[in-house]
């Protein structure tokens, strides 16, 4: 018999079925979900403890939290400037001392918060008095990334409010706040400033109103808007009308702001206020009743409509100013030579002629002046020589009542003819008022009031005083005396 | 709008009665600029408007602006004297303002060559 070859023996390795394979591998997968899962749970059963002890549970002493700061949002609306500075929109982080998100604060507040009390050791849980913070707050108050909102005009300043605003920035508000302020602070305070409380109140409050206004501009802004604002661009470049830039008015300006403009009150604001010397413009005593009304119609339809071509101006559509010069010489004497300052051209001059060869030519007999200038002969209203009109602001160089408002039928103002004495009434001293105030009052200047008032107190003791810090004042309020309105009437030029 | 004039016709230290005289200056001096340029009928006309003469203002918005209640503008007028008791009517402000505008193109020019007047003089004070 032959021997035969043995027979290999099967292997392990050949001998695992597919069906026990793929067991193989469900409990590798198995596994290695579970050590995930593991991982998972330990590094979240590893955060509470480390949150827990970063926030004092395992300390001797017990943390104390910094006094309603226990986020970011809170830190930054309380320490805004302190290791963050802004550029633009954005907020920066400067050093580890400052924090630029919530998971930077939690992170170092934690770790920092241990065992510290607040109420001593405020910079220390914040890590706010270190060297490097120190520096980075110095850095944050001059650096050049802070805008100077000393030097910005208004129009900027509100828009910056207004970003501030929406980014919830408190405190740069009122740095910006501030910055508008501090000019009329130092004015209202300053000895002799004719700016009282009322105008200083009445400058922030406008701030304030003009900060809605951005704020709703702001937030009015969107791309539909702004689709609407080309569409009309382009339209004006074929031939704006005034459609068109009500529609842009509209769209640019929060709807409600400036609605006021269309309102009857608006309107009869602009008219009311002219009761005193505008309609009076024109009319002589020697008129009669229905010249009278005629006079004071015309004068109304020029007032409203000059009133209403400035109230479309400011609707900002037109540069204008860029075509300025090229107007000077097409308007009447005095309405725009934007040079030497003269007498304001009145209705009354142009009726009589005056000027009507130097300023724009007439349209011919079409000249609703021209026409009323010839009603006027035949009514035989006669126009007297006005040598020189003066404008309005010839009264303000006037001492306050010490005028007498004339019914001048030339002029286009009133004229304030300046007396031979100061009335009475202008010496009325008010509680507080000082020296300075009352020449003001009086239209004496500030050096007048210097160079004198050593003399007045002299002279009359009763009236004025000598003040702790050995300048002079008045001493009381109401009527000064008889004798010191005299002398300072004698001051007059 | 006053707050505006008075920024930026450099204002601020007047007295508000000061201020309103100049206000009223300028208003006065643009509408003499603008009126010198202006017809008799012109100048009927847009009395007339001002007075609120309906038919008057019927006939000008057709002639002129035919399409006008189709524009915005005129919509949210007419919207915004919802709420207004003396209910001003919306064609009367809108056509006031076009009036204006097609019948004294160089307003803008005016206005503010009147306004550089003003604010050099202020400033010379």
């Amino acid at each position: 018999m032959s021997e035969s070859a043995p027979t290999p023996a099967p292997t392990s390795e050949v001998a695992l079925s597919a069906a026990a394979q793929a067991k193989v591998e469900s409990i590798q997968a198995e596994a290695e979900q579970a050590k995930l899962d593991a991982d998972a749970k330990a590094s979240r059963e590893l955060a509470k403890v480390m949150g827990d002890e970063n926030f004092g549970k395992y300390d001797a002493e017990p943390t104390v939290r910094v006094p309603g700061e226990l986020t970011h949002a809170e830190y930054h609306a309380q320490r805004p400037s302190e290791g963050i500075y802004r550029s633009g929109n954005s907020l920066h982080y400067t050093n580890k001392s400052g924090f630029a998100t919530n998971a930077e604060y939690i992170e170092q507040t934690g770790r920092d918060n241990k065992a510290l009390s607040a109420d001593k050791h405020y910079d220390e849980v914040n890590g706010f008095n270190t060297p490097e913070a120190i520096t980075a707050q110095e850095e944050v108050i001059t650096g050049p990334e802070r805008p100077d909102y000393s030097k910005m005009d208004i129009d900027k300043l509100v828009f910056a409010t207004a970003t501030a605003l929406e980014l919830g920035d408190k405190a740069e508000v009122a740095d910006i706040r501030a910055a508008y302020e501090t000019p009329f602070l130092e004015e209202v305070t300053r000895p002799g400033s004719t700016m009282d409380e009322s105008e200083y109140d009445a400058a922030m409050a406008r701030f304030d109103k003009l900060v809605s206004i951005a704020v709703e501009y702001e937030k009015a802004k969107n791309p539909e808007r702004a689709e609407k604002v080309d569409a009309i661009v382009a339209k004006n470049e074929r031939g704006p009308n005034v459609g068109d830039k009500i529609k842009a008015f509209w769209n640019k300006t929060a709807e409600g702001a400036k609605k006021t403009l269309f309102k009857p009150e608006w309107w009869a604001t602009r008219w009311t206020m002219t009761g005193h010397w505008i309609s009076n413009i024109g009319i002589t005593p020697d008129m009669d009743p229905v010249a009278v009304e005629k006079r004071k119609k015309i004068t109304r339809v020029v007032f409203i409509l000059g009133a209403s071509a400035v109230a479309l101006g400011a609707l900002g559509l037109i540069d204008a100013a860029t075509h300025g010069s090229e107007v000077v010489s097409a308007l009447p004497p005095d309405a725009g030579s934007g040079g030497e300052p003269g007498p304001a051209t009145s209705i009354v001059e142009q009726l009589a002629g005056q000027g009507a060869g130097t300023g724009t030519e007439s349209t011919g007999a079409t000249s609703v002046l021209e026409r009323l200038a010839e009603q006027n002969a035949a009514l035989g209203i006669t126009v007297p020589e006005a040598p020189e009109p003066p404008s309005i602001f010839d009264q303000f160089r006037q001492p306050v009542g010490t005028g007498t408002v004339l019914e001048n039928p030339v002029m286009d103002v009133p004229v304030v003819v300046p007396e031979a004495v100061i009335a009475p009434e202008a010496f009325n001293v008010p509680e507080g008022g000082g020296g300075y105030e009352l020449f003001g009052n009086l239209g004496l200047s500030s050096s007048t009031w210097d160079a004198n008032a050593e003399n007045l107190l002299a002279q009359f003791p009763s009236d004025f005083m000598r003040l702790p810090d050995n300048s002079i004042g008045i001493a009381h309020s109401g009527l000064l005396s008889t004798g010191a309105q005299d002398a300072i009437n004698a001051l007059r030029p | 709008m006053n707050e505006d004039l008075i920024t930026e016709l450099g204002l601020e230290k007047l007295t508000p009665n000061q201020q309103e005289s100049v206000i009223e200056e300028l208003n006065m001096r643009v509408g003499q600029a603008l009126v010198a340029d202006l017809s008799e009928a012109q100048v009927r006309e847009y009395e007339q408007i001002l007075n609120g003469e309906q038919a008057v203002i019927t006939a000008w918005l057709e002639a002129n602006e035919p399409n006008y209640k189709d524009e915005v503008a005129y919509k949210q007028l007419d919207a915004g004297s919802d709420d207004d008791p003396e209910k001003v009517p919306a064609d009367k402000v809108y056509a006031s303002m076009a009036w204006v505008e097609k019948n004294s193109p160089n307003f803008a020019e005016v206005v503010a060559t009147i306004k550089a007047d003003l604010k050099a003089k202020i400033a010379a004070l």
